[in-house]
């Protein structure tokens, strides 16, 4: 790209200064540095100002007719307050210096000019404007950057479902704690046939947007075999092989899926690389669930992914979660890890399904203390009653 | 607590000090300035390393040891976002020209004109303020294409 001159204002009642800056400045007007414009007062600066909105800065006399130095630097910023400007004075004038100074100068040059000293002045406040005008670029980036990342957390938080199916039997909870705008983490309820209930809980491998994509993308493919498929391994073999053959980013994500039928009792789950669902009896003792032997989905095609079902007891509980949870890490460095999901369980035996989520956020919260968060916090709860 | 505004003044005569105290009290008191003093440029240059809070160096030309010009050259390269303005003689306009060209941001002439002074600071406060919000911008910017990144 072809950068433009800068266009440069100078302002000055002697007819004699146009041919003599014209005549100094030649080579940087001919390498396209530089560009002048001319008036003869304030009055015609603030004319040519407002005829030509890319004016980069004015050079301006002081003692002038109709509108003098001083006056026009007040109106410089109400026409455009990133114009920079420079006075000329007489030599010696201190006080009119002064106040140009204090009017917001950027600085000033004496008379008789001295050109290479004016030179060395326009280059610097030019300088000073590019920067600070840089520094204004990146905040307008940064504005419409977070715009869009909040559009991209707002469409991901929305498609994570927020009202859940409860009954006289059974009732599920689930939250995503993101630690950054978007998050690779998720979690769905699906209904499918015979009232039963899918629940997936799931991680994408990556972080940052990218993660976000893949995220959205299993998403979708988890739902579309969760309803034509009644069993959850079966649905995870299908995500696998159409993840697989798009994956082009050697991204995966571990996915634990189960169906939960509440005529019976019976959860049937499958997993996908990912950690134990955790099982906790009405008393609060708990225990892993035994993992059926699947690996992550988006790495290899022709993969089996065994279920299997357990039989949910009335004050059941069924915690899934990612390892935002296991893995959050307190100052000292220590893990939350499953140990203390025991404990936190033990003391704080489930009452129903949002309580018990809560439980544990509450927990893993008090435990990091003002760590920050490095990684999705998910929890998925499943109860019997 | 700290004021503010943190502002060093350098300068050989130490009557400079009192007096400066004394004009800016209110500002002081309010919390809005917080003054340092020091002799010449080295002992400038030490309370700075010392108290990286300073943002505003307000130095006279001549002084033993290191004068205030090449204290200019040596601040820019402690920290390009401090604000330096220089204190000259009434009129010596070759060196408020010099001072300028190395990057003082503006000046001030012997005798002080405390409310030259009092307006030059609250001036340089201002455009400093609008440029920090400006650079934290920046540095936001640059936080958040990490956050939009892969990895860790």
């Amino acid at each position: 790209m072809i950068k433009k001159p800068y266009r440069i204002l100078v302002v000055d009642d002697e007819p004699d200064l146009e041919p003599l800056i014209l005549q100094r400045m030649r080579r940087k007007i001919r390498s396209g540095s530089y560009s002048f414009e001319f008036a003869r007062n304030g009055v015609e600066a603030l004319e040519v100002l407002n005829e030509h909105d890319d004016i980069d800065m004015v050079v301006s006399d002081i003692n002038m007719p109709q509108m003098d130095g001083l006056t026009l630097l007040e109106q410089i910023p109400k026409v455009d307050p990133d114009i920079r400007s420079i006075i000329i004075s007489a030599y010696g004038d201190m006080k009119n210096i002064r106040t140009a100074m204090n009017r917001g100068a950027f600085d000033f040059v004496t008379k008789p000019l001295d050109f290479e000293d004016l030179q060395v002045t326009i280059d610097r406040t030019l300088r000073h404007l590019e920067e600070w005008r840089e520094a204004l670029a990146s905040r307008d980036k940064l504005v419409a950057l977070q715009n869009e990342l909040d559009v991209a957390s707002n469409t991901q938080q929305s498609i994570l479902p927020k009202v859940f199916p409860r009954s006289d039997d059974y009732q599920v909870f689930a939250h995503m704690e993101p630690a950054r705008n978007v998050g690779g983490d998720f979690y769905d309820v699906i209904r499918l046939e015979d009232s039963q209930v899918g629940l997936a809980i799931a991680d994408v491998s990556d972080k940052g947007v990218p993660a976000a994509l893949f995220m959205m993308s299993s998403r979708t493919l988890l739902k579309g075999a969760a309803i034509g498929s009644g069993d959850p391994g079966s649905a995870l073999r299908e995500v696998n092989e159409l993840l697989y053959e798009e994956n082009e980013t050697m991204m995966f994500v571990t996915v634990l899926y189960s169906i939960y039928d509440p005529g019976t009792g019976k959860l049937t789950y499958s997993n996908g690389g990912h950690d134990a669902p955790l099982l906790v009896r009405s008393d609060g003792t708990s225990e892993l669930l035994p993992l059926t032997g699947g690996v992550a989905l988006g790495v290899a095609p022709d993969f089996e992914f065994p279920s299997q079902s357990i039989q949910l007891e009335p004050g059941d509980t069924v915690v899934l979660y990612t390892d935002g949870v296991t893995e959050a890490m307190n100052g000292e460095g220590e893990q939350f890890g499953v140990g203390r999901m025991h404990e936190v369980f033990a003391a704080n035996p489930p009452e129903n399904s949002e309580q018990a989520a809560q439980t544990m956020f509450d927990a893993v919260k008090d435990f990091v203390g003002d760590t920050p968060q490095s990684d999705d916090i998910t929890c998925l709860v499943l109860r019997r009653d | 607590m700290a004021a503010v505004h943190q502002i060093l003044i350098v300068d050989d005569e130490p009557d400079l000090e009192p007096l400066i105290l004394s004009r800016m009290r209110r500002k002081i008191k309010a919390g809005v300035y917080g003054f340092h003093f020091a002799l010449n440029g080295v002992q400038a240059l030490e309370v700075l390393s010392e108290h990286p809070g300073i943002d505003i160096v307000i130095s006279d030309i001549n002084m033993p040891e290191m004068d205030g010009l090449t204290l200019l050259d040596q601040i820019r390269k402690v920290d390009p976002n401090i604000r330096a303005i220089i204190v000259s003689a009434y009129g010596d306009m070759r060196n408020i020209r010099t001072a300028m060209r190395r990057g003082a941001v503006d000046f001030i002439t012997k005798p002080i004109d405390f409310e030259d002074f009092e307006e030059t600071i609250d001036r340089t406060v201002i455009q400093l303020r609008e440029w920090k919000v400006a650079l934290l911008a920046r540095d936001e910017m640059v936080a958040s294409q990490t956050n939009v990144a892969a990895g860790t």
